[in-house]
């Protein structure tokens, strides 16, 4: 009888804890991505009966959603619903709680839970952290050894840590403590898994962070090696040492207890079947809106627009609203969607920045880097960025004794002006950093090579331009636009960038690639794999910041003259179309009077972008619910009321839908991440959700919990998810249907998503102009 | 009159919080905004008037309550202390409103943070202007309360109730000492006075009569002013309580209620000043803090929880500021740490931003210069294993007993043999043994509402004590209408009405068994120390189970056990 727990067991029960890794990168994902395998509905209810989490929207939302419209009599059709589901379903207790460690312990009048977290999440708070705590920068080979260096003397040692068990397994290695400890807790070892899952569990955000940790260590600046080993086994030590502290332990038992996630009883009760049925109604209520829409529009003739400006958005959901402000007001100019990092595999070191930073999706390990350098003249950027007494408010040495009583004898009386200023009429600073951007190959650093050679560049111009389907003229102007956003007093500012590079800003990706774009060497390769640039065709990059609603761009002194004027002139629009968008997007926020105009609606969202005391300084992707993957005709006319990623891609020239493939490959993970991790933070805030974000606490500069030794909370605060209608995503593509189904079912990883409806696929199809929805395998015709 | 204003204007804004029938966020907004503005103006018109001499220094409104040879006389000083403390808060209230106004915008409890924001700044009002102790400990309660309730203000996790429980009983334990506090000073001094018009020599002389009475009262405000500015032996309850919103913790935990135990200090200097070996404690349990503060602070991987430990070493300094005596400087040191501290708070979400632009690498050691020590290092990320400390002394040894009738009986026998060979005829102490073993067997029981029901005769038999023995019925009634009112009120049931009762029962300032228990003192008192001490330990025992009571029975049913 032994309970060794083997490497594939450890990695099976790593499926089930968050995989959210540090919080400077926020990078969307499926919440529930262990659970992708098997049909959405079964994997919810799963997931829901593991984690003890709400899996349905309550009915009183059903009934508000009946009250405001948005739940519409035609869904209600579609999913045969006669009559708003009534009854709550319940919420499950979850395995921590009904499980065996939980319930056993409590029977010793123990809660295990607040027993071993005080030690072990300041332990591995203080032996993480990337540069709160002030300690010295020393470099351990494992968390191991920091314990057995520090923590090896029952002397001034916590209560648990200096029993005499966890002295003696702190000199043994990990993995024997965690086998001799589970034969001592355990009477039959066939639990064993069970009860380190239960373990992890018992807080998911740690669990999560560490194995991210594990497995990407470069997620972090400062290298801290730790495994999800030496935490395992750290705990259960302690858990040996609480038990062995009661008179007459007696072994857990397992009994009538289940193994494994995989023998979760997934049938629905009553209640959850009508709630499924109910959500159902919800997201077809919106879909059929949409695609009556669309099938309409494709009725009306196609107006060839003649091209001035040709504008590359990402295709996030936030830029659905300014492109179609722009196209508006002027029908020279058309947009187009394309993935935010516009095909530029890299890292950036941005000038001033210390450490240099994936800007491409996760996904991608990339080889090179782009380094940005400030010109000469302007060296001085960093101190003018931020207010200097911002800067300074948080400055360790206030920990300090000495420095600290100097400095809080005047520091706060002359910050009292400040305070005032902050509170009344937040400054906006305006950043100016007149920098360089270093693309061309010019040698390696630290595995890294600095700088694409032309023949790469070429290859990444051209796959972005096919994509899109660039084979007909290019106008004269060409504007690249990434995007990023600006927040204050906000840890999860990560969350609000692009999320095609990785939650970090669009702006380099946007640059490099204009400048590639201009290159006359690269031109002549692009030539030669069949793409005529014309020769007074210019391409600039910039960058929309989608909180401020404001727009930089880079290198436009390198603009020829005769483009001069027709970029003043977009500018001009563009500023405009910014107002408007503005004015768009403070319909949603309750605190801007609704009659404002334009321009102070512009102000308004300046402000939100600086203001310390504003905890949503946009909403982000909130009610995000479409993907549209084809050509602009088939959406310019409609309004997605931002809720519509926008891929642009031509049928006409992907015959065999290759194309199609290499877009979906990135849409459907990154859209659907996104989506989906919305979804369920809106579903069950404080599980999959981080809760309401006004008393969090940033720990270590890789976390945020409640309080000071909560968990850490993974997924999306309560400000961002609020105003979320949590619908599945439903991807358009505009293809035939034969192609269409070819082209998805290529990748089988991109497939799964669809077979398993974690995302609706549908297909406008070109032969009979409408919409077909992938049920089952099946075409279908959704309008019939 | 002005005076009276500004302490008590916070009070209305409250109460019109709760009784209105506003449910409209924009209206609440409106309104609270506005009226720390008039709070403000009124705060600054104050200070004009007293720095220009139009305003009186003390205002007394004479003895509201008199029974027999007790007096509630509530005195308001309005000198400088006092106006600096008013017009902080005041400026800071200010503030945060405006702050708060769009951060818990569309937040659940939108009315009640505000509520409970007002009642704050109104128990710091009282606390700073209280003119004798009697004011002072209503001021007190009414912090530690809305300490509680801010704390507390996410109901639906258990975490922030659990840690609000903790760091209620950390003031109640602490308020021993403040009781002390005004039971001595009656007793040595004598009531007709006020914390102003102490006379030096008269402390000087009474201190060569009492010396030991005159130390004992030193220690047990100083006892009070630790517990409730979260200095060491109890530093470990400021970084539990950073549960609330970002604001409500920098106002109250970064700014304010961190230096009412300095306040305290400042208040009663004239009484333990004179004394050397006070001043040298005092002084020493300062310099402890710091290191303790210091340590803990830079071992603290999280922002609020370092800046939080910051603040108890720079607190720890200036009670070393005020046992040397330098008030100006501690005066201006408090004003600037609180609005750093607040500043530094409501900036603590940017720290990520902040440090990964800036990233700041200490080199070397963090501990100035020590080697690295592991024992430090434990020490430090531990946080000294306070809280580990009075868990398994002082909870695990009234949880022992509370739960065995054995101990208690063996307990109980001890105690009745040491009054019988003390004053044999003396039944009081004898009836007051009684009513502890109650409250231990309260405190030990697992089911609340046996808590509850052992409770309430712990409070029945205390009543009893102080009323029978002295022959005052009005004492009683008086008690009475605190008691009846609460225990109907609590066997009602509903979250609210639980919460009127339990503030009924504790003696809150709101129930008339305030009044009551400061008459039971004051009875007692006449009986020395020795049944004074259980009515005290008494008192705090009950406060601390009814609190727990309180929250298993209402918030803690509906709260996620864990996040």
């Amino acid at each position: 009888m032994h309970s060794k727990v083997s490497k594939e067991d450890l990695e099976h029960l790593l499926h089930f804890i968050p995989s959210q890794g540090p919080i400077k990168d926020f990078i969307h994902h499926n919440t529930l991505h262990a659970f992708q395998h098997e049909k959405f509905d079964k994997g919810v209810l799963r997931a829901s009966r593991l984690y003890g989490a709400s899996s349905r929207l309550s009915p009183e939302d059903f009934k508000q959603f009946q009250g405001t419209g948005v739940l519409s009599q035609e869904g209600l059709a579609f999913s045969g619903l006669t009559h708003l589901p009534l009854e709550k379903a319940e919420v499950p207790g979850g395995w921590v709680r009904n499980g065996i460690r939980v319930p056993g312990f409590e029977k010793y009048e123990i809660d295990i839970l607040r027993q071993t977290r005080a030690p072990l999440l300041r332990m591995l708070a203080n032996y993480l952290d990337q540069g709160i705590a002030a300690h010295s920068q020393i470099q351990f080979n494992s968390f191991w050894s920091w314990l057995q260096k520090f923590f090896s003397s029952p002397r001034f040692n916590f209560k648990w840590i200096s029993h005499p068990y966890v002295q003696a397994a702190l000199q043994k290695d990990p993995e024997t403590v965690i086998e001799e400890s589970l034969q001592i807790l355990l009477d039959d070892p066939a639990y064993s898994q069970r009860y380190l899952l239960e373990i992890l569990l018992g807080h998911p955000g740690w669990s999560g962070l560490i194995n991210q940790v594990d497995v990407r260590p470069e997620g972090l600046f400062e290298t801290r090696k730790v495994t999800i080993l030496e935490a395992l086994a750290l705990e259960i030590a302690l858990d040996v040492a609480i038990a062995k502290s009661v008179k007459g332990f007696q072994k857990f038992s397992g009994q009538n207890k289940l193994k494994d996630p995989s023998e979760i009883d997934v049938t629905e009760s009553k209640s959850e079947h009508e709630l499924r049925l109910a959500q159902e109604s919800l997201e077809w209520s919106f879909y059929l809106k949409k695609i009556k829409k669309i099938e309409s529009i494709a009725q009306s003739p196609i107006q060839e627009r003649t091209n001035k400006v040709q504008v590359f958005f990402c295709i996030d959901d936030r830029e659905c609203s300014i492109r179609r402000h722009l196209e508006s007001l002027d029908d020279k100019i058309s947009t187009y969607g394309a993935a935010g990092f516009f095909g530029l595999d890299c890292k950036v070191l941005e000038a001033g920045y210390p450490y240099m930073v994936q800007s491409c999706p996760v996904v991608i390990s990339p080889k090179v880097l782009i380094e940005e350098e400030f010109l000469e003249s302007s060296k001085k950027w960093l101190s003018s960025q931020v207010p200097k007494h911002h800067q300074h408010s948080l400055s360790r040495t206030y920990t300090h004794p000495l420095k600290g009583w100097v400095n809080s004898l005047w520091k706060g009386i002359s910050l009292s002006k400040h305070l005032i200023t902050q509170v009344f009429s937040p400054e906006v600073v305006q950043v100016d950093k007149p920098t360089r951007l270093r693309i061309l190959y010019h040698g390696d650093r630290d595995g890294m090579r600095l700088g694409y050679t032309r023949e790469e560049m070429a290859d990444r111009v051209f796959s972005v331009l096919r994509n899109v389907g660039f084979q007909r003229e290019l106008s004269k102007l060409v504007v690249i636009m990434g995007h990023e956003s600006s927040s204050n007093n906000n840890p999860h500012y990560a969350a609000y960038d692009c999320g095609a590079c990785s939650g970090r800003t669009g702006a380099q990706n946007a640059r490099a690639f204009a400048m590639m774009a201009n290159d006359s060497e690269v031109r002549k390769m692009l030539l030669a794999k069949g793409l005529p640039l014309p020769e007074d065709c210019h391409f600039i990059g910039a960058v929309h910041n989608t909180t401020r609603d404001e727009v930089q761009y880079f290198d436009v002194q390198d603009l020829p003259q005769q483009l001069m004027g027709l970029f003043e002139a977009f500018s001009a629009k563009f500023e405009k179309a910014l107002d408007l968008n503005a004015k768009e997007r403070t319909a949603k926020f309750e605190l801007f009077p609704q009659d404002g105009s334009p321009q102070q609606a512009h102000n308004h969202v300046m402000m939100r972008s600086v203001a310390l005391f504003e905890p949503r300084p946009e909403l982000n992707h909130a009610t995000n619910a479409m993907c549209v993957v084809g050509r602009r005709q088939l959406t310019s006319g409609a309004t997605f009321e931002r809720r519509s990623f926008l891929h642009s891609y031509d049928p006409s020239t992907d015959p065999e839908g290759m194309v199609l493939t290499g877009i979906l490959n990135a849409v459907v993970p990154v859209c659907g991440g996104i989506n989906l991790e919305y979804y369920f933070s809106r579903m069950d805030n404080s599980v999959y959700g981080a809760g309401t974000k006004l008393p969090h606490n940033v720990v270590g500069l890789f976390g945020v919990s409640n309080g000071v030794i909560g968990d850490l909370r993974t997924g999306l605060p309560s400000q961002m998810i609020e105003v979320h209608d949590p619908l599945r995503l439903l991807i358009i593509v505009e293809q035939s249907l034969d192609i269409a189904l070819l082209a998805v079912k290529r990748n089988p990883a991109t497939f799964e998503w669809i077979e398993n409806e974690w995302v609706h696929y549908a297909c406008f199809n070109l032969e009979d102009r409408k919409v077909y929805r992938l049920f089952r395998g099946e075409w279908k015709k959704v309008i019939t | 009159m002005i005076g009276l204003i500004v302490v008590f204007l916070p009070l209305l804004f409250s109460l019109m919080i709760l009784l209105s029938s506003w449910s409209d966020e924009a209206i609440v907004a409106k309104r609270i905004t506005r009226a720390t503005t008039i709070s403000l103006v009124f705060t600054i018109v104050l200070i004009a008037g007293r720095v220009l001499n139009l305003l009186p220094e003390v205002v007394d409104a004479g003895p509201i309550i008199q029974i027999h040879s007790y007096f509630f006389d509530p005195v308001f000083l309005f000198e400088e202390k006092a106006l600096i403390f008013l017009g902080l808060s005041a400026f800071l209230y200010w503030i945060i409103a405006r702050f708060s106004r769009v951060y818990l915008h569309r937040e659940e409890g939108f009315k009640r943070f505000f509520r409970v924001l007002f009642l704050s700044n109104f128990g710091l009002n009282l606390l700073v202007t209280a003119g004798n102790f009697e004011i002072l400990f209503a001021g007190w309660e009414i912090v530690g309360l809305t300490s509680f309730l801010l704390i507390s203000f996410y109901r639906d996790r258990a975490t922030p109730i659990w840690n609000a429980f903790r760091i209620y009983c950390v003031y109640r334990i602490c308020d021993i000492g403040i009781l002390f506090g005004a039971y001595l000073e009656n007793h040595v001094f004598g009531k007709d006075h006020n914390f102003l018009n102490f006379d030096p020599n008269i402390v000087i002389e009474m201190m060569q009569q009492y010396p030991n009475a005159t130390v004992f009262l030193g220690l047990a405000i100083l006892l009070s002013a630790l517990g409730k500015s979260a200095q060491f032996p109890f530093s470990f309850w400021l970084p539990r309580a950073l549960e609330g919103p970002t604001p409500s913790t920098a106002v109250f935990y970064g700014a304010l209620s961190i230096h009412a135990g300095l306040f305290l200090m400042l208040r009663t200097q004239p009484l333990w000043m004179p004394i050397f070996s006070v001043r040298v404690v005092v002084f020493v349990f300062g310099f402890i803090s710091l290191v303790v503060g210091t340590l803990s602070g830079r071992a603290q991987a999280n922002i609020k929880g370092q800046i939080g430990y910051a603040c108890v070493a720079q607190v720890g300094i200036m009670f070393m500021e005020v046992s040397l005596g330098w008030n100006t400087f501690v005066l201006i040191h408090m004003t600037s740490h609180a609005i750093l501290r607040a500043y530094q708070f409501l900036t603590s979400p940017s720290v990520v931003t902040h440090f990964i632009k800036h990233p700041v690498k200490e080199s070397g050691s963090a501990f100035f210069g020590f080697p690295n020590f592991p024992w430090i290092r434990r020490l430090s990320i531990g946080e000294f294993f306070i809280e580990e400390f009075w868990e398994n002394t002082l909870g695990k040894i009234l949880r022992l007993i509370g739960r065995s009738w054995l101990l208690l009986l063996v307990l109980a026998c001890v105690l009745l043999g040491i009054a019988q060979w003390i004053s044999p005829h003396d039944y009081l102490f004898k009836i007051m043994v009684l009513s502890l073993v109650f409250s231990l067997r309260a405190f030990g029981s697992k089911i609340s509402s046996h808590s509850m029901s052992y409770t309430i005769a712990s409070i029945i038999v205390t009543i009893l004590a102080g009323s029978v023995y002295f022959h005052s019925w009005t004492v009683l009634a008086v008690c009475a209408l605190g008691i009846v009112p609460g225990v109907i009120l609590w066997l009602r049931g509903g979250n609210t009405w639980k919460f009127l009762g339990w503030l009924c029962l504790a003696g809150f300032p709101i129930s008339p068994f305030f009044i009551g228990e400061d008459l039971l003192i004051h009875n007692m008192s006449e009986e020395g120390l020795i049944p004074l001490l259980l009515f005290f330990i008494v008192f705090i025992l009950n406060g601390i189970v009814m609190a727990r009571t309180f929250v298993q029975e209402t918030w803690l049913k509906t709260a996620r056990p864990f996040d």
